[in-house]
């Protein structure tokens, strides 16, 4: 067996341009999912009963089935409802056309992630001792500058490295996006080596990529974990 | 009269906690709640600044009237501005060093600034005699130190009382006195406190007025003497025979 370096070469660097798309789906889908997510997780601390209980079936479906579904499922009827409801609304507007694919993948991806946040947010939040709420509310701070202070930096030490993890998966996760005909890293690799059949060398290539990008990840959480956790420090 | 107390009651999960406590407290009195564990002692002391709420009972405090069981989050702001609270596991602020542990309370509760905030956060640590743990974290002081730290963050903001739940309760017994030393200069100084505690030399040394609870009600009040000396009721004789080494009789009113 012989490998085609060239072509080896050659689509490494085609490949590197997929990553700002991989990158890009990854951190919309955080961002967007971060404040709603932790919303979500104090509701379900806050024990609201209705609300609580909605959260938690949200959460039970993302986990209990496979992203791949969740991919397929909304892919279909996503742009189904939005053509209803856009002909409903009697506006004149190709859904099919006009919508980037990109748009459902940063959709499903915000979706799956908002549940995993939730409870990396809710486990982070209940470490923090209640005392501290306490005796900030003793000397005079509202609960809300408890929380921006004193809570959220700790329960952020905390709820880091789960984060990292969540991350990770979702660069990961994100070559799903192929299935949307999304051109990310390994969409691109897929379809250079359909051209010759060099499925190996663009597999490889596609694979340095993503433990490159996925360690690159790693180190700056590690770094942003150290940072944030001086206080932490040395015991007594 | 600087704070009237009438008619507390508490349940927890339909026990009665507190059956009807009144407690008036003057400027500058220090008044030590004493009593076994479960007597409603803490949960007296917490509902005061609403960190628990009580089901019926009225405080009078300066020229606010407040009614414990439906205030206003505008009154409990009020209230808690006014008094600061010093607590048995310190609950220092993990992520701030001993300074912005004193003061958080200026700059964000209050409005202090920042230079302001830091000579007063900087005095208040003096006095608590902390002068060289300013940028220490909280991980990094002993438990006698953390329990000066939460001192020095209540006496910061200048409160009109001080609430002190078994402050020296967490505390290997080798670190008390350095905390017992620090209320005990604050007593000097005017400081109106309420104290629940164990200690009873500080409550014979320093207390103004020491109340005995047991099961929610208040069994005994009255002078250090009275009590310590001269125990009225068979269940506060009790609870010092048990608790006083000289086995409760006590001579003496320095029977420690």
């Amino acid at each position: 067996m012989d490998l085609d370096l060239d072509f080896m070469y050659e689509t490494f660097f085609k490949i590197l341009g997929g990553i700002s798309t991989t990158l890009e789906l990854t951190i919309l889908s955080l961002l967007l999912a971060a404040p709603i997510a932790f919303y979500m997780a104090v509701l379900r601390l806050n024990d609201a009963k209705i609300s609580s209980g909605a959260v938690r079936v949200y959460v039970s479906f993302v986990r209990g089935t496979p992203i791949i579904l969740q991919i397929l499922l909304l892919y279909s009827l996503l742009p189904s409802v939005l053509n209803t409801i856009v002909q409903t609304l009697g506006i004149n507007f190709n859904v099919f056309d006009a919508i980037d694919p990109f748009f459902y993948a940063v959709v499903v991806f915000s979706l799956n992630t908002i549940a995993l946040l939730s409870e990396v947010f809710r486990s982070a939040l209940i470490s923090i001792s209640k005392g501290q709420l306490e005796a900030g509310l003793s000397i005079g701070l509202t609960r809300f500058q408890v929380y921006i202070h004193v809570i959220i930096p700790q329960a952020m030490v905390v709820a880091l490295p789960n984060i990292c993890n969540i991350t990770v998966n979702l660069i990961k996760g994100t070559s799903l996006a192929f299935l949307m005909t999304v051109k990310d890293v390994l969409a691109i690799g897929k379809i250079a080596a359909s051209f010759g059949y060099n499925y190996i060398e663009a597999y490889i290539d596609v694979f340095f990529v993503y433990i490159i990008l996925c360690t690159i990840i790693q180190v700056l959480y590690t770094a942003a974990e150290s940072k944030i956790s001086t206080f932490r420090a040395m015991h007594v | 009269m600087l704070m009237q107390i009438k008619n507390v009651r508490k349940q927890f999960n339909g026990v009665d906690v507190l059956k009807n406590v009144n407690v008036d407290v003057q400027k500058g009195d220090v008044i030590v709640i004493l009593g076994p564990s479960g007597s409603g002692k803490t949960t007296f002391l917490r509902c005061l600044n609403f960190l628990e709420q009580a089901d019926e009972g009225t405080m009078q405090f300066d020229t606010l009237h407040l009614d414990l069981s439906h205030t206003s989050s505008s009154d409990i702001a009020k209230v808690r501005k006014k008094t600061a609270f010093v607590f048995q596991n310190y609950n220092l602020f993990a992520n701030k060093t001993a300074l912005e542990n004193v003061t958080l309370g200026l700059t964000a509760g209050r409005h202090v600034g920042k230079s302001e905030a830091l000579a007063i956060g900087r005095q208040a640590l003096d006095k608590v005699g902390l002068s060289d743990r300013y940028d220490y974290y909280p991980a990094q002081l002993s438990g006698g130190q953390q329990q000066r730290v939460g001192i020095a963050r209540a006496i910061a903001v200048k409160p009109d009382v001080i609430l002190f739940d078994e402050p020296t309760s967490a505390l290997d017994p080798e670190l008390i006195g350095e905390v017992l030393r620090v209320m005990k200069k604050l007593a000097e100084e005017g400081t109106t406190m309420i104290v629940v505690t164990h200690e009873m030399k500080f409550a014979q040394d320093v207390a103004t007025h020491v109340i005995f609870m047991d099961g929610g009600v208040i069994v005994e009040e009255g002078a250090a003497e009275d009590i310590f000396v001269h125990p009225k009721h068979d269940r506060t004789k009790m609870f010092l025979k048990r608790i006083l080494p000289c086995g409760g009789i006590c001579e003496e009113y320095e029977c420690r």
